[in-house]
């Protein structure tokens, strides 16, 4: 998964989002790194939703515009949840790898003292 | 706001007719919302994923089809060429004739006829591009009969050692072959897209700018941006390719019988040496439109 369609989905977690909303947070929580650009926004949302991820939860007009919101599925927040874990593990295999290191170092300081 | 708001719409074209109605002023209002206040054009990067978005829809949308309604609608996309290119010569020879340019023509005799099969073709494959199959039964076999009639009436006149007519027998028999394939072409569920009359009128607009305007340089660069339109077209679409294909088989097909009926001896030396200049251009097409061919059996979404 790609890191705009991860924070996308993560960005629905806390419940349906519109378009901009989607954007606004997707960039929050990524602390400014994901942009989305409203074209890219709408083409993932599409192939989200044709492969089940997210659906399209209510329509409303807002001042004389359309304004759609997207949530996660079962789907969606599963597969958002495995992403989470592989880089879980994956950021593990560094930070365990250094924290073992850094005790042995402690160890060794001790015995040699 | 509204200038504003013109731009963005005309950024929208990109995507395909049917996307937009549906989708058009979703995508309008968060853009409007994402910019930031008091700009002319949305930001570079807004634009650019609008059209990369756009293309990949419609090249979704294209790969929604049945492969047999796809090289159907391809099929048809070049027969509508070959005779569309037809039609305008006809009306083109017409005018130019009524006018007094072709001082060699008999033009009282050859103005009429020209104009009455360009217009009859050209009533076919309106009628076969709108899918009015019960009119096009009528209209197909009147425009044949106005491309035999004007075939054994034509005028001959002489282009200095080999006789030169406006419409040869292999042209006529490429045109009549296509009308009558325009019948089982037309009329089923699916119709061809808006975007394949702007290939057409592209085609018509070179084919007639070729001959009203005969510098070298012009020509060229004209034909080398139609040439990149057309290739840029068939990466999203596998139709234009296609009918590119089958406009190449159309023009084998007029060579073959003006050959075979004329002996090569006899034919006029400058339309033969025109058509194998174009051979190097058809190969490509061919294998451009066998690729097509390929690309329409894999219907899976892009990316």
């Amino acid at each position: 998964m790609r890191e705009p369609t991860y924070f996308l989905l993560a960005s629905l977690l806390g419940g349906p989002l519109h378009g901009y909303a989607i954007i606004k947070r997707a960039a929050e929580m990524s602390g400014g790194r994901v942009r989305l650009a409203t074209g890219t926004l709408y083409t993932a949302l599409d192939r989200l939703t044709d492969e089940g991820l997210v659906r399209l939860v209510s329509e409303e007009i807002v001042s004389g515009r359309i304004r759609r919101s997207y949530g996660l599925t079962g789907a969606g927040s599963a597969a958002l949840r495995a992403e989470a874990l592989r880089m879980a593990k994956a950021a593990q295999l560094v930070t365990g790898a250094e924290a073992r290191l850094q005790r042995a170092r402690i160890g060794r300081k001790a015995r040699t003292a | 706001v509204s200038k504003l708001m013109r731009r963005c719409r005309l950024l929208l074209t990109a995507y395909p007719a049917e996307y937009r109605r549906e989708r058009g002023e979703e995508i309008l209002s968060t853009l409007l919302e994402a910019m930031p206040p008091g700009r002319g054009w949305p930001p570079a990067r807004d634009v650019r994923a609008l059209i990369i978005g756009g293309v990949r829809a419609r090249a979704v949308a294209n790969r929604r089809l049945s492969t047999a309604a796809g090289i159907r609608l391809g099929v048809l996309l070049g027969v509508a060429i070959e005779l569309s290119l037809s039609a305008a010569g006809f009306l083109r020879d017409f005018v130019t004739s009524s006018a007094g340019f072709a001082t060699a023509r008999d033009t009282a005799a050859s103005g009429w006829r020209e104009l009455m099969a360009g217009l009859l073709i050209a009533a076919a494959v309106t009628l076969a591009w709108r899918g009015r199959s019960r009119m096009l039964v009528a209209c197909a076999p009147a425009a044949a009969a106005a491309v035999i009639w004007l075939l054994i009436h034509q005028p001959a006149y002489d282009g200095g050692g080999y006789t030169v007519t406006t419409l040869s027998a292999g042209a006529a028999g490429s045109l009549l072959l296509c009308l009558a394939a325009l019948i089982p072409l037309a009329g089923r569920r699916e119709r061809p897209t808006r975007s394949g009359l702007w290939l057409i009128g592209l085609l018509v607009a070179t084919d007639l700018l070729e001959g009203l305007m005969p510098g070298r340089l012009f020509v060229l660069c004209w034909f080398g941006s139609v040439l990149i339109v057309v290739i840029a077209w068939i990466a999203v679409d596998a139709r234009p390719a296609l009918g590119l294909a089958t406009l190449l088989a159309l023009g084998v097909v007029t060579i073959f019988g003006d050959t075979v009926r004329l002996g090569r001896a006899n034919y006029s030396t400058p339309v033969l040496a025109q058509a194998e200049a174009m051979w190097p251009l058809y190969a490509l097409l061919l294998v451009v439109g066998a690729l097509a061919l390929w690309r329409l059996r894999r219907p899976q979404a892009v990316r």
